[in-house]
């Protein structure tokens, strides 16, 4: 038995007519590869895509970036080593604004790609897509619609891809 | 949308029939390379600069930097001065990037990846400069905050503590938003490279990217947020490198205009060297359908800008100084227009305001050669500005006794000539590791203006 069918498509109006087709009679596809990406195309997938918090989760990150960032200099210049820099109160504030700003951004930074690859679930290098030859061509010029087994008769039925390609594990 | 509206948003020329197109001319400097004697000879000459950039500095650990034409009034040299335009134009591929995709701009597509590597190359030479500017190079690590046993910690008050700060933090976001947006480019060429280790490489470079739906979508909005990010990112990094100026009390360099002056001048350096890089892959690779007569045009009307920006900024140091009534400030204004620098003063008003306003002229911006050879012109009066900064501030300051002129010596050249060696050498190299252009916004690209 096929672990899973894809339906090639060469145009992502077709595609994502096709998904949604699918969509409607309950046989949403598990997912869609496509070379470049396709607005909307999600709607049509089961389970349907959760609106991700990437964006919180570098927010959250600057944030602590700056707050880390300017306690490291306000605990080094007033405790661990104070320094009379021109009579200067050492805790000179305006000064120790720069490498927070700094800090906030490249954590959000680190932690973003961190987690933007934890959602994705990558690095996976051995994702039973890959067994089909034809998941090379995703990244190049084809659009794969990804179905479950449970939906096969159905899409064979009624969708007119340019070709099938069975996943077998 | 009207015929003549679709045809104002096309981007990618008439020659490209289908993603494969796309695909093959992308990936074609990688895998199937033509004229490439003519790369070799690039590699050869740019890695023989590169070693004679090697040699230079081996010989200033060796010496110290009293092998430079540094005396002991004109302290800053070539180094600093380089460290200014390696940075600057280290501006120009972030903010194309970062910037032109927050607006919306068509044309970025085809320029963000080479940007991108420009400015990654740009600014590991430019932070190697004050290294090597440093009497003592080997203790560069006490600028960074690390556990000691003598419990010392870095001066938070020094400009060249931020320095620090800036360019590491502005190297490592850059490294990062290059990376995100090559994987998809990157899971291409693991499925069109030939050799089993080439495959593998890629492949695990790509960390497995299929180009599902799921995955572009977080993508996209994590990109958009590095864009966010970087546009503030930028334009803080060269304001803080001027502090290194402005946060001094010297004549002419303890000025508020400094920050938003350099900003502007690295990116006008930067776009600048964003033109000669261009023109130099739509030569050399088959990249015509993607940079277009057109990306030119809109980079010249960039460079315009940022001539003008750049003539009212010098105008606006000359009116501070002599508003200001402070002799040492007017004196400065005096001494660079009549003093020994003052043909070398001359030569940047004229490379960085009056020879850039030729690209008023439509027939000017359209012609490739004329675009490039004014974006070399405007590369050598922006590092005339930045060696004059460092040059004539420091030459005549407050103490007349101490005034002298700084006379480069053979190793500033050959610094300076082999670190452009080492930058073109590392550019080489790129081209024929990884996609020039980035083909996944190219083909999201072409699609848009072929949805007939």
């Amino acid at each position: 038995m096929s672990e899973f069918l894809l339906a090639e498509f060469g145009s992502k109006q077709k595609a994502t007519a096709a998904a949604r087709a699918a969509a409607e009679a309950g046989h949403a596809p598990r997912d869609v590869l496509s070379p470049s990406p396709i607005e909307g195309i999600t709607d049509w997938i089961a389970p349907p895509q959760a609106n991700s918090p990437i964006g919180w989760v570098m927010f959250i990150a600057g944030a602590a970036g700056a707050v880390i960032g300017y306690l490291m200099q306000w605990y080094s210049s007033v405790f661990a080593y104070p320094t009379d820099s021109g009579g200067r109160p050492l805790n000179s504030w305006p000064d120790f604004l720069l490498v927070p700003y700094e800090l906030a951004i490249l954590s959000a930074a680190i932690v973003g790609i961190l987690g933007w690859m934890w959602m994705c679930g990558l690095p996976k290098l051995n994702d039973p897509l890959f067994a089909a030859d034809i998941t090379g061509r995703a990244v190049q010029d084809r659009i794969l619609l990804v179905f479950p087994p449970k939906a096969a008769d159905w899409v064979r039925d009624h969708l007119k891809p340019i070709a099938w390609h069975e996943v077998r594990e | 949308m009207s015929a003549a509206e679709g045809a104002q948003e096309r981007w990618i020329g008439p020659e490209i029939h289908s993603l494969e197109d796309i695909n093959a001319r992308v990936s074609a400097p990688i895998l199937a390379p033509s004229h490439t004697w003519r790369w070799w000879v690039a590699l050869a000459v740019s890695g023989s600069l590169t070693i004679v950039m090697i040699v230079t500095v081996t010989w200033l650990f060796a010496h110290g930097i009293g092998i430079f034409g540094n005396n002991t009034t004109i302290v800053w040299g070539f180094p600093i001065a380089n460290y200014v335009w390696w940075l600057g134009i280290g501006h120009a591929g972030t903010l194309i990037s970062a910037l032109l995709l927050l607006t919306r701009q068509k044309w970025r597509a085809s320029l963000n990846r080479f940007a991108e590597a420009m400015t990654l190359f740009a600014v590991t030479l430019a932070g190697l400069m004050p290294i090597f500017h440093l009497g003592r190079p080997y203790y560069v690590y006490w600028i960074v905050p690390y556990p000691n046993v003598q419990g010392v910690w870095p001066q938070w008050r020094s400009a060249l503590v931020w320095d620090f700060w800036a360019v590491g933090t502005y190297i490592t976001f850059s490294i990062l938003f290059w990376y995100a947006g090559l994987i998809p480019d990157l899971a291409m060429l693991r499925e069109r490279a030939r050799s089993r280790t080439a495959r593998r490489l890629y492949g695990a470079f790509a960390l497995g990217w299929r180009g599902s739906a799921r995955h572009w979508e977080i993508h996209d909005r994590f990109y958009r947020y590095m864009a966010a990010l970087a546009v503030p990112l930028v334009v803080s990094v060269h304001s803080i490198v001027s502090l290194d100026f402005a946060a001094s009390l010297e004549p002419g360099w303890s000025d508020t205009i400094y920050p938003p002056y350099f900003v502007v001048g690295a990116l006008y350096s930067g776009f600048a060297m964003v033109v000669v890089i261009a023109a130099v892959l739509r030569w050399a690779c088959p990249f015509k359908p993607f940079v277009t007569v057109r990306h030119f045009e809109m980079i010249a009307k960039v460079l315009l800008m940022a001539s003008i920006i750049m003539g009212v900024s010098y105008a606006t140091e000359w009116f501070w100084s002599w508003y200001s009534g402070n002799r040492s400030e007017r004196h400065l204004v005096v001494f660079l227009f009549t003093g020994p620098y003052a043909p070398l003063y001359y030569c940047q008003l004229l490379f960085n305001v009056v020879v850039p306003q030729a690209l008023w002229s439509g027939r000017v911006r359209r012609s490739i050669p004329a675009v490039v050879i004014i974006a070399i012109i405007i590369n050598v009066g922006m590092w005339l500005e930045r060696i004059l900064i460092v040059w004539a501030t420091l030459s005549r300051d407050y103490l007349p006794s101490s005034w002298r002129i700084f006379l480069p010596t053979v190793w500033d050249w050959l610094l300076l000539f082999g670190s452009l060696g080492a930058f073109m050498f590392m550019f080489m190299i790129f081209v024929r590791l990884i996609p020039a252009l980035p083909a996944h916004e190219l083909r999201r690209r072409w699609l848009e203006e072929n949805a007939a």
